[in-house]
């Protein structure tokens, strides 16, 4: 059994109700299976009301295939998991509009969230896919504090982003390798100018 | 030793394989590397870090091989704007510089921010932006150095222009809000009327809702020309002393403003013995002097003036260098006693034809505070 398809935390049996006992499975697009708790489902809206709608028993969760999620992998949706195991139970916060937001992140966060730049972005994303809320707001957080007393230079290469300068060049370069008649074009009218013509037609 | 790791970078990578073997968690490896070699950047060596502690130790391993990791330009919009909701005025402004993408989310963000300060000095300029704090210093032949936390460069312009030019432009800002905004000028004349009409020129076409305010300078033209723009709860004006005829009529157009007079609360440091106070009289929210000589002519205006004044609601006088005075509550009882309206037991002042009253009361550890306050039928 890999580490992947046991629990995702430790669960101390008699702790948990007899009707919150039901683990459901999942399985990531790399086909690594998770089982998760019920309780730590509801920190998922997207997942919590997949769930409701399928309405299984305990033997179809044995029996049926593992509900697919297809655009995370393992290592992220591992990620997720830990973390709804964790926070299971706990209220779900609601956004009260005001900006800059206050968000505090827990011990236990931070260290899960100790992972590259590229996971990371990869966990934000599951986060708001799965509507998990605090997940999302622990994970901008996150990223947002990355920012801190950073010029923006540094901040495009820890967010991975490109100059104004940068992003023309892609574009325009992007524009000319689907329509190669562009640049050609603009090099015609260029010389046209150079030759002092009015009008391009 | 740190030469090899600036050089080497299998040495630089080996070092952190070192580290993970070690159990050392990132934070503590990152420290103990930047020691070695303080250039390093965390990216990068949590990027080397997580990768050997996934167990792939190859340290000839070529990154540009590696699938493009998503990047902030990957997500979605309203995750861009929910990681920027979480950022401060201070790195707003230096993300906003990142790429046109991020200072569209930011610009099209509305927020609301702490304290954002402008002095204007003689030969400098101070703009707080937050706790940032960053300085103009004028410098010859119409240069300027501009000093921050991070940076100091010298550039051409007038170093007040430019200063003034920045705050503006941040305070101006459609969709940002200031809790505190505090503007001094503490230069000659000449250069505080520029200063302060350049300002305005470039603030007129706004207008400023904000908890807390202060402008002031060495005369009243600041607050007169600027305090029309602004909406703010809380005033701290800086009462100049002494007061010649110029500066009198335009505390008078001061206090006449809406501005003053709709100010729930009024908060002034210091007022000089000579400082003529029934101007004060006509504000409608609450009035709080921390420096203020009790003597008994002024408690004689504040009986026969301000009780009468319709409009007024709360005083409290501090009078904190009460030493050489009769005890106040003794002053008090006699100069307001004089009038039959007052009961010095009670401490109340019976307002003729209204069933509203003035109450009176003396507070502080050294009962040196006078607190004045209309109590409404």
């Amino acid at each position: 059994m890999s580490v992947e398809n046991a629990p995702v935390v430790d669960v101390d049996e008699a702790a948990i109700p007899v009707e919150k006992k039901m683990y459901y499975r999942f399985e990531s697009n790399d086909k690594k299976e998770f089982r998760v708790s019920e309780l730590a489902i509801q920190q998922s809206e997207t997942l919590n009301r997949l769930v409701e709608a399928m309405g299984y028993t305990s033997e179809d969760v044995e029996n049926k295939p593992a509900i697919a999620i297809e655009n995370i992998d393992g290592k992220t949706l591992k990620l997720v998991f830990q973390w709804c195991e964790h926070h299971k139970g706990e209220a779900i916060p609601v956004d009260d509009g005001s900006v800059p937001k206050i968000v505090e992140i827990p011990e236990f966060d931070a260290k899960l969230m100790d992972i590259d730049n590229g996971l990371l972005f990869k966990l934000i994303w599951a986060a708001d896919y799965l509507n998990i809320v605090q997940l999302l707001n622990v994970s901008c957080k996150k990223v947002a504090n990355m920012a801190q007393g950073k010029t923006p230079a540094q901040l495009r290469r820890v967010y991975l982003l490109p100059s104004d300068e940068e992003d023309e060049a892609a574009k325009r370069a992007a524009q000319e390798a689907q329509d190669p008649r562009a640049r050609e074009v603009e090099e015609e009218f260029e010389e046209r100018k150079r030759q002092g013509g009015n009008s391009f037609f | 030793m740190a030469e090899v790791f600036e050089t080497d970078e299998h040495a630089y990578r080996a070092c952190i394989l070192y580290e993970v073997k070690h159990s050392r968690s990132v934070e503590t490896a990152f420290k103990r590397m930047k020691k070695v070699k303080p250039n390093v950047e965390y990216s990068d060596f949590a990027y080397w870090y997580h990768r050997f502690s996934n167990g792939h130790h190859n340290l000839h391993h070529d990154r540009s091989t590696d699938p493009k990791p998503l990047g902030l330009s990957d997500m979605p919009t309203h995750v861009m704007e929910r990681i920027v909701e979480n950022l401060g005025l201070v790195d707003k402004l230096s993300t906003r510089k990142v790429c046109k993408s991020l200072r569209t989310v930011i610009d099209n963000q509305t927020s609301k921010f702490g304290r954002v300060d402008l002095a204007i000095c003689e030969k400098y300029c101070e703009i707080h932006y937050e706790n940032l704090k960053i300085i103009y210093f004028a410098k010859e032949n119409g240069n300027y150095l501009l000093k921050t936390p991070r940076k100091s460069i010298l550039l051409k312009g007038d170093y007040s222009l430019v200063a003034i030019r920045e705050f503006a432009s941040v305070i101006t800002h459609p969709k940002w809000i200031f809790k505190q905004v505090v503007i001094s000028a503490n230069c000659d004349q000449k250069n505080e009327h520029k200063s302060v009409l350049f300002l305005n020129s470039l603030l007129s076409n706004h207008k400023f809702h904000v908890e807390k305010l202060r402008i002031d300078g060495r005369t009243f033209e600041p607050l007169a020309t600027l305090l029309p723009l602004f909406e703010a709860d809380r005033l701290y004006p800086r009462l100049i002393s002494p007061l010649d005829d110029t500066q009198e009529n335009l505390f008078e157009v001061i206090v006449e403003m809406n501005q003053w007079k709709n100010a729930a609360r009024i908060c002034i440091e210091r007022v000089s013995n000579e400082f003529p106070i029934e101007v004060l009289f006509c504000a409608r929210g609450e009035i709080e002097v921390y420096d203020f000589k009790l003597t008994e002519s002024r408690l004689v205006k504040i009986r026969d003036i301000l009780f009468k004044a319709p409009a007024f609601e709360r005083f409290k006088f501090c009078d904190r260098k009460y030493d050489n005075r009769e005890e106040l509550s003794v002053l008090t009882d006699r100069v307001m006693g004089a009038h039959s309206a007052y009961d010095p037991h009670t401490k109340i002042y019976r307002i003729e034809d209204s069933k509203d009253y003035i109450q009176i009361f003396i507070e502080g550890v050294k009962k040196n505070a006078l607190r004045i306050q209309r109590i409404r039928s």
